[in-house]
C-alpha cells in the first residue's frame, strides 16, 4: 500500500510540469495560437526560478521570477504571432533556440558554472511541501499527503481552464477564435485582445511547470536534464487529450506513469528482468505513448483555426 | 424616411478599385437588391458598411445621421446587421452559442446557458425561425444554417439587414421561405439590402434594384420599371442571352454505372442508400437535390475518398475494385469540382504546374522521373490559350486568377486527359455570367464528343437546363428519374424535398 | 545544355522573387544589431566581439584561417543535413521533429559498421559507401516508421517522431553504448563509447593538416540531389503540391491521382536517410568512435538552420555554413570576456527575426519598393 501510495504521489510529481505545461499549450491552441515554444519558455522559467530563490532564499519569489519571463517570452511570441501575424512555428523555434543560448550565458554569468546551478531553497523539501498527514495512512489518497504546490496548482489549473473554457463567456469567445477568427470578428468580439490573452496566459502556465522542473522537486537547475524534452512531451500531451483540460491532464498522467513504471521495473525487477538493459526501461514511456497512440487515439483534430496566422482584412 | 445613404465611396485594393464613387440612398422599409457581376464590388460596398472594410474614402450616413464605422461592433450598435455569402458560423458550436456569441447572457464571468437557450428559443418564435436551439450547426442543412445568421443579427436589434448572395445555397423551396420571411420582416418595418447576381430572384423581391458594374454604380431603377433583361444589360454591358445550348446527340454504350451503391458519412451515418443508376456516352445525367442529401457521399464514393459499405462502381462496364482517383482515371474518369481551392488547384502552384496535374508522369512531361519543362511550358500556353484564360499568364500562380479563370484552369486540365466519362459537381458554383457560358458551351461540347457527363447541380435551370434525364437525390435515395420535358421546377422542388416521388416507368 | 539556357533565360521569374533572398540577409544583419546592443548592454565591446567572432569562424582568410575554415565545413556539413532533413519533410508538408534521433541513430550504425569485424578490414573505397548505405537505411527507416503511421493511421508525424527521438536516445546511451552493452568497447575502468572505427572507414581527409574529409563535398552533392528531386522531378512536384495542399489534407493532389500515402513515407525516409548521414559524419569524421557522452542539439539546430535557409536547398547550403561558422568562431569570442553561448544566441535571433518575416517584408517593400507601388488602378474584378 505504501507502494501505491508512493507511486501515485510520484507519478503526480512527474506529471505536474508536463501537465502545466500542456495547459498552457491547451489554452494557447484553443485560441488558434501554435506554441511550439513551450519548452523553450520552461526552460527559462526553470533557470528564473533558481535565480530568483537563490537571490531571494525564498522559493516563492523564484516562482515569481518564472511567471515573469514567462510573461515577457510569452508576449515576444504574441507580438510576432497576433500582432504581425507572423509564422507561429518559426517563432516557437526562435525561442526555443534562443533559450539554449542565453541560458547557459547567464548560467556561466550569474552562477560561474556550466551545468548546474548551486542548490536553492525549494518548494521540494519537507518544509515546503503541503502536508496533509492525515491522509498518509489512507490507501489512494495517502498519495496526496505530502506532495509540493505544483501538484495542487497542476491539478487545479485542470479544473480551472476546464470551467474557464466551458463555462464561461471568456471561454467561449477564446473558442470562437481559434475555431472561426472572422466569424467571431463579426460579432465584434475583439480576436487580438483574446489571442493575446491565451498566449500570456499559456506562457504563464508553461512558466509554472517549468519553475516545477527546477525549485519543485528538485533543488537545482540542470542545464542538460531540465525541460530536456518535457516541452515537447506536454506538446503531445496536449495533442493526445485533444486540446482540452482533463485530455492533457490524463493523457500527463498517462507519459508520467510510463515514467513511474519504469523506475518499479528496473527497482523490482529479478532474475531475467534484472537482464534487460536499463535503455529499454527508460524508453518504455515513448514506445507505451506510440502504442496507445496507435490503438486508441487515431486522428486528432484541432481548433479549426489553430496555426492559422490571423490577419484583419482591410 | 432614408435609412442608410453612402456617399463617394472609394474603397481601393492594392490591384484594384473595388469601390469607385459610389453615392446610394436606401429608404426605411424597403427591399432594395445590389446587383452585378461577380466582382462588381457590391459586396465590398456592404463590408465597409458593415465595418469588416474600411472605405479608402467617402462617408456613410445611417438614419440620416453622419456614422464613423471602423468594425463590426460599431455597425452593430447602429443596428446594422450583415448576413455573409460564407456563412459566420462555428460548426462546432450549437445553434445558441453561435447566436449568443458577442452578447452573451450572464451571470458575473458565468455564461448562463440556460438563459441564452431561454432568449433563443423566444426569438425563434418572435420571428417564425424555427430552430433546435440544441444542435450543433455543423449538423444543421444549409437553409437553416442561415435561419441561425439571421436570428442573430436580429438578437442584436438589427434594422438594417444586409443579405449577400443568400440564395446561393438554397433549394427553391428554401428561398421562397426566405422570401416570405423577408417580407416579414419588412412589414416589421426592417430595412433589407439583398445582395446577389440572380436577376429572376431579384425581381421577384425587391423594390428598388441598383446595378454596380466594376465597381461603379450604373443605376438605380425601381422594380416595375425593369426587367431581367435591362438589368442583365446594365450588369454586363452588353446585350446578355443567357440561353442554354441544348444538342441532339445520340445516346451511345454505358460509359458509367452504380448498382446499389451504399456509403457511410464521416458521422458513421449512410448518406447513400443503395443507389443505383448508369450514364450513357453522348448523355448528360443530371443529379438534383437539396445540399446535405447525398451528393457528397456519392462523389467522395467515385473519387475513392470514402470507401462504399456496399454495392459497385462500373467504368466502361468494368467494375472498379480498388476505387481510387487514379484508378478512376486510368479507366476514363475526369472530374470536375466546385471547390476549387481545395480539390480542384493547388493555389500557390504556378497556372503550368495546375495544369499538367494527373498527367505529369507521362511523356512527353516527364521521361523516367523527370520533368520535361520545355514541354510543360508548350502545353500549357496551348491549353490556356484553347480555354480562354485570363491572364494567359503560364508563370501566374493559381491564387492569383479570379474564380471564373480558376475554373477555366481546371477544366483545361481535367479535359485535356484522356477521358470519356465526366463526372461534374456543381461546375459553375460562384461564377459570373461569362464564366458560366463558358462551362455551359464546354460541357456540351463534351456530349458531341461522346463524353458521358454525370451533372451534380443545386440549381434547377442548369439541371433543366442542360441534363437529358434527370435524378432527384432525396435523403440518399433517388426518388425520381424524369426528363426535363415532363417535369417543372416545381415537380422537382416536390420531389427535391421528398414530397412526390416518381420512378422510372420501365419499358 | 539547351534545357539549361532555357531555364536560366527563357522562363520568366516570380515577381519579387529577390525578396525571398533578401528576407534572410536582413533578418540576419537585424540579429546582429540586436546582439551588438545586447553585448553593450553588459559592458563589453561589440565591435571586438564581432571581430573575434568572424576571424575565427573560418569566413573571411587571414593567419591561421586554415583551421578555422576547416572546422567551419565539418560542421556546416552536419547542420546542412539535419536542415535538409527538416526542409523535405516540410516541402511535403510534414513537420518532422526526428532528425535528433536519426541524427544518432547514423552516428552509432556508422560506429558500428566502422568497427564491427567482418567489415573492419574492407578497403576504403568499398568500406565507406557501404557504411553510408546503411546509415541512411537504418535512418531512413526511423524516419519511416514516422512515415508510416502518418500515411496510413493519419498519427501527427510530431508526436511520433519526439517519441522516436527519446527511443533512439534511451537505447543508444542507456542499452548499446554504456559498458557492458552490445556496442561498447571493452576497458577495465571508466566509460568507453564504442571501439573505434577501423582506419578504412575514416573519411578521407581533402584538406592538407586539417580534420576537413570528403564529408563536406558528400554532402554538397546531397543538396545538389534534393535541389532536383524536389524541383526537376516528378517526385518532387507530388511532393511540393502536397505541402501546399496540407492544410486542406491534400485533396488536390489526391483527386489529380497523386498517391500521397506512398509519398508522405517516401519522404520520411529520404528526411530520416539525410539526417542519419550527418549523424555518421562526426563518427566517420571526427571521433572514430560513438562517444560514452554524445553532445546533441545538430537535430534541433537543423531546423533553425531550415527557416533560415527559407526550407530551399541552397539556402540551407548557405545557412548550413552561417551557423558552422558561427559555432567555429563562438570559443573565439570568450577573449573579449563573452560566454561562447553567444553565436547560439545570435542564432535564435535570426530565427525570430524570419518568424518577423512579415514586418520584415513590409518594412522591405516599403523602403526599396515604394516608387513603384503607385496608385496603379486596374480595371476588373475585386479579389
Amino acid at each position: 500500500m505504501q507502494l501505491l501510495n508512493q507511486s501515485i504521489a510520484q507519478m503526480l510529481d512527474f506529471a505536474a510540469p508536463i501537465l502545466l505545461a500542456a495547459l498552457g499549450g491547451v489554452i494557447s491552441e484553443n485560441a488558434g495560437v501554435v506554441n511550439i515554444a513551450l519548452e523553450g519558455i520552461m526552460r527559462f522559467a526553470a533557470f528564473f526560478g533558481v535565480w530568483g530563490a537563490a537571490v531571494s532564499k525564498d522559493p516563492w519569489v523564484g516562482l515569481l521570477w518564472g511567471i515573469g519571463i514567462g510573461i515577457l517570452v510569452g508576449a515576444f511570441h504574441g507580438y510576432i504571432t497576433v500582432k504581425w501575424a507572423g509564422d507561429q512555428i518559426v517563432s516557437g523555434v526562435a525561442i526555443n533556440v534562443v533559450a539554449m543560448g542565453i541560458i547557459t550565458y547567464f548560467l556561466e554569468l550569474i552562477f560561474k558554472t556550466t551545468g548546474y546551478s548551486p542548490s536553492v531553497p525549494y518548494f521540494g523539501s519537507a518544509v515546503n511541501r503541503i502536508n496533509l498527514s492525515f491522509l498518509s495512512k489512507i490507501p489512494l489518497l495517502g498519495a496526496f499527503s505530502r506532495l509540493t504546490i505544483f501538484v495542487w496548482f497542476s491539478l487545479l489549473f485542470t479544473g480551472g481552464l476546464h470551467f474557464l473554457l466551458y463555462h464561461t463567456v471568456l471561454g467561449l469567445r477564446i473558442r470562437s477564435v481559434g475555431e472561426n477568427p472572422i466569424a467571431a470578428e463579426t460579432l465584434g468580439v475583439n480576436v487580438f485582445k483574446i489571442k493575446w490573452f491565451s498566449v500570456i496566459m499559456g506562457a504563464i502556465f508553461a512558466a509554472i511547470g517549468g519553475a516545477a522542473l527546477s525549485i519543485g522537486t528538485m533543488a537545482s537547475f540542470n542545464n542538460t536534464g531540465v525541460a530536456g524534452g518535457k516541452g515537447f512531451i506536454a506538446l503531445a500531451a496536449m495533442i493526445f487529450g485533444k486540446w482540452t483540460p482533463f485530455g492533457a491532464m490524463w493523457a500527463s498522467f498517462l507519459f508520467a506513469s510510463a515514467q513511474v513504471l519504469q523506475f518499479i521495473l528496473q527497482a523490482t525487477a529479478t532474475g531475467i528482468a534484472a537482464q534487460i538493459p536499463v535503455g529499454f526501461y527508460l524508453a518504455l514511456p515513448y514506445i507505451l505513448t506510440i502504442g496507445a497512440l496507435i490503438g486508441v487515439v487515431g486522428k486528432a483534430i484541432g481548433p479549426a483555426a489553430d496555426g492559422v496566422p490571423y490577419k484583419k482584412e482591410s | 424616411m432614408e435609412a442608410l445613404a453612402v456617399k463617394n465611396i472609394i474603397k481601393q485594393f492594392p490591384n484594384v478599385l473595388a469601390n469607385d464613387n459610389v453615392t446610394l440612398t436606401i429608404e426605411k422599409g424597403e427591399i432594395f437588391a445590389l446587383v452585378g457581376e461577380n466582382g462588381a464590388g457590391k459586396s465590398t460596398l456592404m463590408k465597409i458598411v458593415y465595418g469588416l472594410y474600411t472605405s479608402s474614402s467617402g462617408e456613410i450616413y445611417v438614419f440620416g445621421k453622419k456614422e464613423d464605422i471602423k468594425t463590426p461592433e460599431d455597425s452593430i450598435k447602429l443596428k446594422i446587421g450583415m448576413v455573409h455569402q460564407e456563412f459566420m458560423l462555428i460548426p462546432r458550436f450549437t445553434v445558441t452559442e453561435n447566436i449568443v456569441l458577442g452578447d452573451e447572457p450572464r451571470k458575473g464571468f458565468l455564461f448562463d446557458y440556460r438563459r441564452a437557450v431561454k432568449e433563443v428559443r423566444e426569438l425563434s418564435d418572435k420571428f417564425g425561425l424555427k430552430i433546435d436551439p440544441a444542435e450543433k450547426v455543423e449538423n444543421l442543412t444549409v437553409g437553416v444554417q442561415q435561419k441561425v445568421e439571421i436570428l442573430k443579427i436580429l438578437r442584436r436589434g438589427a434594422e438594417i439587414l444586409i443579405f449577400d448572395e443568400p440564395t446561393a445555397v438554397l433549394t427553391p423551396e428554401e428561398t421562397q421561405e426566405l422570401f416570405k420571411t423577408l417580407n416579414a420582416l419588412k412589414n416589421d418595418g426592417k430595412t433589407i439590402v439583398f445582395i446577389s447576381h440572380k436577376l429572376n430572384e431579384v425581381m421577384e423581391i425587391a423594390d428598388r434594384i441598383g446595378v454596380m458594374r466594376r465597381g461603379r454604380l450604373q443605376g438605380v431603377v425601381n422594380k416595375k420599371d425593369t426587367n431581367e433583361q435591362e438589368l442583365a444589360k446594365m450588369m454586363v454591358g452588353r446585350d446578355v442571352v443567357l440561353e442554354l445550348p441544348k444538342a441532339e446527340v445520340k445516346r451511345g454504350g454505358e460509359v458509367f454505372s452504380v448498382r446499389d451503391l451504399s456509403v457511410k458519412n464521416l458521422k458513421g451515418i449512410l448518406g447513400l442508400k443503395r443507389v443505383s443508376f448508369e450514364v450513357h456516352s453522348g448523355e448528360i445525367v443530371g443529379i438534383a437535390g437539396i445540399e446535405g442529401n447525398g451528393q457528397v457521399e456519392l462523389v467522395n464514393a467515385i473519387l475513392g475518398f470514402w470507401k462504399p459499405v456496399g454495392g459497385k462502381i462500373s467504368i466502361n462496364g468494368e467494375e472498379i475494385k480498388l476505387i481510387t482517383p487514379y484508378n478512376m482515371r486510368t479507366k476514363g474518369m475526369a472530374y470536375i469540382t466546385e471547390d476549387r481551392k481545395r480539390r480542384g488547384l493547388v493555389l500557390p502552384f504556378k497556372a503550368r504546374e495546375n495544369v499538367i496535374m494527373g498527367q505529369h508522369t507521362l511523356y512527353p512531361f516527364s521521361n523516367k522521373g523527370i520533368l520535361n519543362d520545355r514541354e510543360i511550358d508548350a502545353f500549357a500556353t496551348k491549353k490556356l490559350q484553347e480555354f480562354d484564360v485570363r491572364p494567359p499568364d503560364i508563370y501566374s500562380k493559381a491564387e492569383s486568377f479570379s474564380g471564373g479563370n480558376q475554373q477555366k484552369l481546371i477544366l483545361a486540365k481535367e479535359m485535356s486527359m484522356k477521358h470519356n466519362f465526366l463526372l461534374a459537381s456543381q461546375p459553375t458554383r460562384g461564377l459570373d455570367i461569362g464564366a458560366t457560358e463558358f462551362v455551359y458551351k464546354m460541357l456540351v461540347e463534351e456530349k458531341k464528343k461522346g463524353t458521358g457527363i454525370l451533372l451534380i447541380s443545386l440549381e434547377l435551370t442548369e439541371i433543366m437546363g442542360l441534363s437529358d434525364r434527370i435524378l432527384v437525390l432525396y435523403s440518399g435515395e433517388i426518388v425520381g428519374e424524369v426528363t426535363p420535358e415532363e417535369t417543372t421546377e416545381e415537380e422537382l422542388g416536390l420531389m427535391m424535398l421528398g414530397l412526390k416521388r416518381k420512378e422510372k416507368v420501365v419499358q | 545544355m539547351k534545357e539549361i539556357f532555357y531555364r536560366i533565360f527563357v522562363r520568366r521569374r516570380e515577381k519579387y522573387w529577390w525578396m525571398n533572398i533578401l528576407v534572410p540577409l536582413v533578418s540576419i544583419l537585424l540579429a546582429l544589431i540586436v546582439g551588438a546592443i545586447f553585448i553593450k548592454s553588459t559592458g563589453r565591446s561589440p565591435l571586438l566581439a564581432y571581430k573575434l567572432l568572424f576571424n575565427a569562424s573560418g569566413l573571411i582568410p587571414g593567419p591561421y584561417w586554415r583551421s578555422s575554415f576547416a572546422e567551419m565545413l565539418l560542421s556546416a556539413s552536419m547542420f546542412i543535413a539535419t536542415g535538409l532533413a527538416f526542409a523535405i519533410a516540410a516541402k511535403g508538408g510534414l513537420f518532422s521533429i526526428g532528425a535528433e534521433g536519426q541524427f544518432i541513430i547514423g552516428a552509432v550504425v556508422a560506429a558500428y559498421f566502422g568497427y564491427a569485424k567482418p567489415f573492419a578490414g574492407l578497403p576504403a573505397i568499398i568500406h565507406i559507401p557501404l557504411i553510408l548505405i546503411m546509415v541512411m537505411l537504418f535512418g531512413g527507416s526511423w524516419g519511416l516508421i514516422a512515415g508510416y503511421l502518418k500515411a496510413k493511421r493519419g498519427i501527427h508525424e510530431v508526436i511520433v517522431t519526439i517519441m522516436l527521438n527519446w527511443i533512439a536516445f534511451e537505447l543508444i546511451e542507456g542499452w548499446l553504448v554504456p559498458t557492458g552493452g552490445p556496442m561498447a568497447a571493452k576497458v577495465e575502468t571508466g566509460v568507453s563509447g564504442t571501439p573505434y572505427i577501423s582506419p578504412t572507414a575514416k573519411l578521407p581527409i581533402i584538406l592538407h593538416n586539417t580534420r576537413l574529409n570528403i564529408g563536406i563535398l558528400i554532402i554538397i552533392a546531397v543538396v545538389y540531389f534534393v535541389w532536383f528531386i524536389l524541383y526537376r522531378t516528378t517526385f518532387g512536384y507530388e511532393v511540393r503540391a502536397m505541402g501546399y495542399t496540407a492544410i486542406y489534407n491534400m485533396e488536390a493532389p489526391k483527386v489529380s491521382g497523386i498517391n500521397t500515402s506512398k509519398r508522405i513515407m517516401q519522404i520520411m525516409f529520404l528526411s530520416g536517410a539525410i539526417a542519419a548521414l550527418g549523424g555518421s559524419f562526426i563518427v566517420l569524421g571526427i571521433l572514430s568512435q560513438y562517444p560514452p557522452v554524445f553532445e546533441g542539439g545538430y537535430g534541433f539546430d537543423g531546423i533553425a538552420v531550415a527557416l533560415i535557409g527559407q526550407n530551399e536547398p541552397v539556402g540551407i547550403l548557405l545557412s548550413g555554413i552561417l551557423i558552422g561558422a558561427l559555432r567555429t568562431g563562438a570559443t573565439a569570442v570568450q577573449i573579449a570576456r563573452i560566454p561562447k553561448t553567444f553565436p547560439a544566441i545570435i542564432e535564435g535571433l535570426i530565427v525570430a527575426f524570419i518568424a518577423l518575416q512579415e514586418l520584415v517584408r513590409y518594412l522591405l517593400f516599403k523602403f526599396l519598393v515604394k516608387s513603384k507601388k503607385s496608385s496603379s488602378v486596374t480595371e476588373g474584378g475585386v479579389k
